[in-house]
């Protein structure tokens, strides 16, 4: 974004040819902060713990130890914290392509001020010239030379 | 990501001042997410090993109640994934062909300054032709 901004603002500087571009469409592979990964570790030992006291002294298989149910709650945890971080990392990619149409949305203005300076710029410079061509048109009038331009 | 952005600075610039005439729409993606296939594939594949692990510990490992719990893992990991995709695929921020195509200079401020350039050169031209006609007038 920030580079066909500056390419923008080169041309505005340099020229004024300014040619309208698409911006590449926002892609993320997503990701998740330090932060969601402690909060879903610690809800995933939360749930263990749950789960596997549910069996503590059963007659079920249960136990602290590896045991069948206590390998099946772990399961069932495991799945739910990459649940949690899969919502984790979904809320974050929203986030992120949120702030990349803001980001698109100032780039924009930026460059619309930049075309609008330009017109000024070249409105100016239209006049000037006009002033003097009519000055020059006057001169050349008054005093009978060809004027600048003029072929007959 | 699509390369739709880029394919038109080749071929789109035939129009008024530079417009693009040649938006490209984005890429129709599937969710969910690389992370997500990631969380939700390691889960299913610890799974898998601690299932394996226990049943090899009570010298059941290969039997069909094994087999039966794995494949219960897979499955489970196959619906998580379908779960997540339900969820993205209506999602902009996944799916490229659902985001609108954004330029870096909106059309109608193309069109106008093709309109402003038009009129300075009028103006230009007027005043080029008044010049011209005062010097005939007195010439």
């Amino acid at each position: 974004m920030s580079q066909v901004g500056s390419e923008i603002g080169g041309k505005a500087a340099g020229s004024l040819n300014v040619d309208q571009q698409q911006y590449p469409f926002f892609h993320s592979a997503g990701g998740i902060t330090p932060q969601q990964q402690s909060l879903a570790d610690y809800d995933y030992g939360q749930n263990l713990t749950e789960g596997q006291a549910q069996f503590e002294g059963s007659g079920q298989g249960g136990g602290p130890s590896l045991s069948t149910m206590a390998s099946q709650v772990a399961g069932g945890a495991n799945m739910g914290k990459a649940l949690d971080l899969a919502h984790a990392s979904d809320v974050n990619q929203g986030a992120e392509y949120g702030a990349y149409q803001t980001g698109i949305g100032i780039d924009q203005q930026n460059n619309e001020n930049l075309l609008a300076e330009q017109q000024t710029n070249l409105s100016n410079l239209v006049s000037q010239v006009g002033n003097q061509q009519g000055t020059a048109g006057l001169s050349a009038g008054l005093s009978g030379a060809p004027l600048p331009g003029a072929t007959s | 990501m699509s390369s739709g952005g880029d394919s038109t600075s080749s071929g789109g610039k035939a129009g008024i001042s530079g417009l693009d005439t040649n938006l490209q729409q984005g890429q129709f993606e599937f969710g969910p997410s690389q992370f997500d296939l990631g969380a939700i594939q390691d889960a299913t594949q610890g799974n898998e090993a601690s299932t394996t692990a226990r049943y090899s510990q009570l010298g059941m490992g290969g039997s069909t109640p094994e087999l039966q719990d794995l494949a219960n893992q897979a499955n489970l990991g196959q619906a998580a994934i379908g779960q997540e995709q339900t969820a993205d695929v209506v999602n902009p921020a996944f799916n490229p062909a659902l985001q609108s195509a954004q330029t870096n200079i909106p059309t109608s401020a193309v069109l106008a300054a093709d309109q402003a350039n038009q009129q300075a050169g009028q103006k230009l031209g007027a005043s080029v032709g008044q010049a011209l006609g005062t010097a005939a007038a007195f010439a």
